[in-house]
């Protein structure tokens, strides 16, 4: 117990430390709009299975991606789950080129069992992340040639801090449930130029709300699956802080100063996803996944892009050779995926859309637990290249740390 | 658990190492239709009026301005200067002997109107102490003095020099000033109060001349002075010497001033009265006017400024001049245009409250240009700061402003200026107005 305990302090430090890393985890220029880009990287093995995994168990991993996973989850076992990722991001639209290194937390998680045929996760996962600098923008003045040109940053990005619950209903039928509360802040730094004075807003947006999941998995064997889940449209309650001045003459001048307006709340989507699973030769698991968002229903609008319905495509694949082996090599799962999307917003009719190549191994840390180290590469494209967007190529690695603990056997040890 | 525990102190060194850089993109105009959108108006309506103060008090620094004739468009004026001149000691040789007494006056490159006209400067004797009128304790442009018409002390006609000229010498009635040398060498007169008591001082009356000129005379005592000229029969050097009455230039109240009177008649000031009447350009030929010296005076406000409003109310200005044009037709070489006008704030009553300040706390003037190319010539006033205390205030009637020169107390300048409907150069106020906020 005291054990327990002291999981928990550390899990409470750490989620401290990585919410105050949440400025520019992302470098895109995408992550402008809306509530910035919003975070596709997971849990364990997801990152390489093209971001897909709705039917897939927990067996030996916290699968983030649907709450009924909980219920295979193995009696007696704890699992922890730390990642990051580094990505390696290219720029590139008609004028430049750019490209940025970056590494980030990516998720902290745990999950435990509360009964025989029920377990619990609690997992922090960056929720949407914003980080660009936009420069010399340049703009006509209305009712006149002039020009004024406008540089424009914003960092921050909101988190979400969900607790998941499944259980076996029968042996064939897992439900689960999650609440996950999201919250942050997103800043956004405008300095307009206009014939040598300057205007400069920072505004400060802070939205926080919760949002029910439900999920459901439905194994008729060992080997094949289905899940659905479904994620209940919420409404972020966003206020804002807003500071403006100007540079007259090169002295500032305080235009506006307020703290807590209340501005339009952020609705998400509802949305839901579906996808199977199915073991071949008991050596390849093949899974797939269609998730789709129904942005439009939220009848929202962007200072530039409308949204609309999202689809997401992702599959996956993981080769196991022997779980029992002694050869290390042949216990290491290789995995590789491929996902699509296409986007939530339409930006003068052109959407940005999404898709990437993943690879992956689990690298398997003891013979005695399930405890491994989940490295996955991906390549992938968002955007396309023309007068108004940008195209981004990113190379992302992502490490995830899953390690099980056999809790109480160990005790008894200790 | 050690593993656990190890992974996790791991994790936070990690974390704490976490690396994010910006990413700096050179965009398309319209991947970001940024939230600011800058709008530039010229179409806000800005009145223009003309005024008279009813009077203006003489300055600390003055000058002497003396001159006369008749505008085309302002009708006669004529300016008369009356100066308190007194020793700056009490020590003349008991053997000097009066020779003669001379007015010199320093020109101090102050000119109006044509100054190859000739004029004429009559002398006269001030008879009344040089002071203020009771309850007063200023001299006006209106003030004036008893003085002796009966003796003319000196007359000079002549044609000005006020660019290359060094002054000019009035010789003066002998009497007057052997009276004052006497007095002064024989110790009758030992300080100013006794002084005062024989003479008051001189009053310098221009005769009127249709064209003629406006002139500055400086009052320092290096430059301007009453010169009584004697000898020393011991004396053995053929210089004859001097002694000078000059103008007290620290004296509080002054002891000098000019009077200017002007003559409307005809003009579109003829029934100008109080100064809390404004006269719009409207009804003034689409014009607005300034003379100085005279006290008419221009006002400038802006209505209907908080219209901006109705583009949005979080917004603000970036920039904001007020450009008014003045045509060819109004102005010479000379009867020219001074190059810059203070501009100063008036509360409604048309009274001067405060000079007009930019947001560096420099006070705000309204410069000339002229591009001959064109035809084009104006004056630009940068009015940011001045749009923003209106938007901000609850009272713009008392935030008008007033245009005049620098020196308006001891000038004869005037301005015509075109108003926002004449045919050509019409004054125009732009205003730079940035939305931030487009909810």
């Amino acid at each position: 117990m005291m054990n327990r305990i002291y999981i928990t302090l550390v899990l409470i430090i750490l989620a401290q430390i990585a919410l105050s890393q949440t400025n520019n985890l992302t470098g895109s220029p995408y992550s402008l709009y809306g509530l910035g880009v919003f975070n596709e990287a997971n849990l364990g093995k997801t990152n390489a299975l093209g971001k897909s995994g709705v039917a897939l168990e927990s067996f030996y991993e916290i699968n983030n991606l649907n709450p009924a996973s909980l219920a295979t989850m193995t009696n007696k076992s704890f699992m922890f789950d730390v990642g990051f990722t580094g990505e390696m991001d290219t720029y590139q639209n008609n004028k430049s080129e750019d490209s940025k290194w970056r590494t980030n937390f990516s998720n902290l998680a745990i999950a435990f069992p509360v009964s025989n045929k029920a377990a619990m996760s609690i997992v922090l996962t960056p929720f949407t992340n914003v980080g660009y600098e936009l420069v010399g923008l340049e703009t006509n003045v209305e009712g006149s040639s002039d020009l004024y040109t406008t540089y424009v940053t914003g960092s921050g990005g909101l988190n979400s801090f969900k607790a998941n619950y499944g259980m076996a209903l029968t042996d064939k039928i897992n439900i689960g449930a999650g609440l996950e509360y999201i919250f942050g802040n997103i800043e956004e730094t405008e300095v307009v130029d206009y014939d040598s004075n300057y205007l400069y807003i920072d505004r400060d947006t802070y939205y926080k709300n919760l949002r029910a999941t439900v999920g459901f998995q439905y194994q008729p064997s060992e080997k094949f699956g289905f899940g659905a889940t479904v994620k209940f449209p919420t409404s972020l309650h966003a206020s804002q802080d807003i500071e403006v001045s100007k540079v007259i003459d090169l002295v500032e001048v305080t235009v506006q100063d307020e703290e807590e307006l209340d501005i339009n709340n952020f609705d998400l989507p509802l949305e839901f996803a579906v996808g199977f699973k199915k073991t071949f030769w008991n050596k390849l698991t093949v899974n797939a996944d269609y998730r789709r968002s129904f942005w439009d229903a939220t009848d929202q609008e962007d200072n530039l892009g409308s949204f609309k319905d999202q689809d997401f495509i992702g599959a996956g694949f993981e080769y196991l050779g022997n779980v029992r082996s002694f050869k290390y090599w042949d216990r290491v799962r290789y995995r590789a995926g491929l996902t699509y999307d296409n986007g939530y917003l339409s930006i003068n009719q052109e959407t940005i859309n999404n898709k990437a190549l993943t690879l992956g191994l689990g690298l398997p840390l003891s013979l005695k637990n399930n405890s491994f180290i989940n490295v996955s590469y991906s390549y992938g494209e968002r955007g396309v290249v023309s007068s108004t967007l940008t195209k981004e190529n990113y190379h992302l690695l992502s490490i995830n740390l899953s390690l099980e603990n056999i809790w109480f056997v160990k005790s008894k040890i200790n | 658990m050690k593993k656990l525990l190890w992974s996790c102190l791991i994790t936070i060194s990690i974390i704490a190492c976490s690396t994010a850089d910006d990413i700096t993109l050179e965009a398309g105009e319209s991947f970001t239709n940024t939230s600011t959108v800058i709008h530039k108006i010229d179409t806000m309506s800005v009145d223009f009026s003309t005024f008279k103060f009813d009077s203006i008090p003489f300055p600390t620094l003055g000058r002497i301005l003396l001159g006369s004739y008749t505008d085309p468009i302002f009708g006669k004026s004529e300016s008369s200067s009356y100066l308190e001149m007194v020793p700056q000691h009490y020590d003349i040789d008991d053997e000097g002997v009066f020779d003669s007494i001379v007015l010199i006056m320093g020109y101090d490159n102050y000119f109006y109107n044509d100054t190859l006209s000739q004029m004429t400067y009559n002398v006269y004797e001030i008879t009344e102490d040089v002071k203020p009128a009771d309850n007063e304790s200023n001299f006006y442009n209106t003030s004036t003095l008893d003085y002796d018409t009966s003796i003319l002390l000196g007359s000079h006609t002549f044609t000005p020099k006020p660019m290359e000229g060094d002054s000019i010498r009035i010789t003066l009635n002998y009497p007057l000033g052997e009276n004052i040398f006497n007095k002064i060498r024989d110790k009758d007169i030992t300080d100013v109060d006794l002084f005062r008591d024989n003479f008051n001082g001189i009053t310098i009356q221009p005769e009127y001349n249709d064209n003629g000129n406006f002139i500055g005379f400086t009052t320092g005592s290096d430059y301007t002075m009453l010169r009584l000229y004697y000898s020393v029969p011991e004396d053995i050097s053929t210089e004859p010497q001097t002694y000078d009455l000059v103008i007290d230039n620290s004296a509080e109240p002054q002891t000098y001033f000019n009077h200017i009177e002007t003559d409307y008649t005809g003009t579109v000031f003829e029934n100008f009265q109080d100064e809390e009447n404004t006269y719009s350009s409207t009804t003034t030929g689409n014009s607005f006017y300034l003379q100085t010296g005279t006290g008419i005076a221009s006002k400038i406000a802006i209505p209907n400024i908080k219209s901006l409003y109705d583009l949005g109310n979080s917004g603000t200005v970036m920039d904001a001049y007020l450009k008014i044009y003045v045509s060819g037709a109004n102005y010479s070489d000379n009867r020219y245009l001074s190059d810059s006008l203070s501009v100063y704030v008036l509360d409604r009553h048309q009274a001067i409250s405060d000079a007009l300040y930019d947001y560096a706390g420099n006070e705000i003037i309204a410069k000339l240009t002229s591009k001959t190319e064109f035809g084009e010539t104006y004056y630009t006033i940068p009015l940011i700061s001045y749009v923003d205390n209106l938007l901000n205030s609850d009272s713009i009637e008392d935030l008008s402003l007033c245009l005049l020169p620098e020196d308006y107390e001891t000038t004869m300048n005037r301005i015509i200026f075109n108003d926002g409907n004449t045919e050509d150069f019409n004054a125009e106020l732009v205003i730079t107005y940035a939305l931030y906020y487009d909810e």
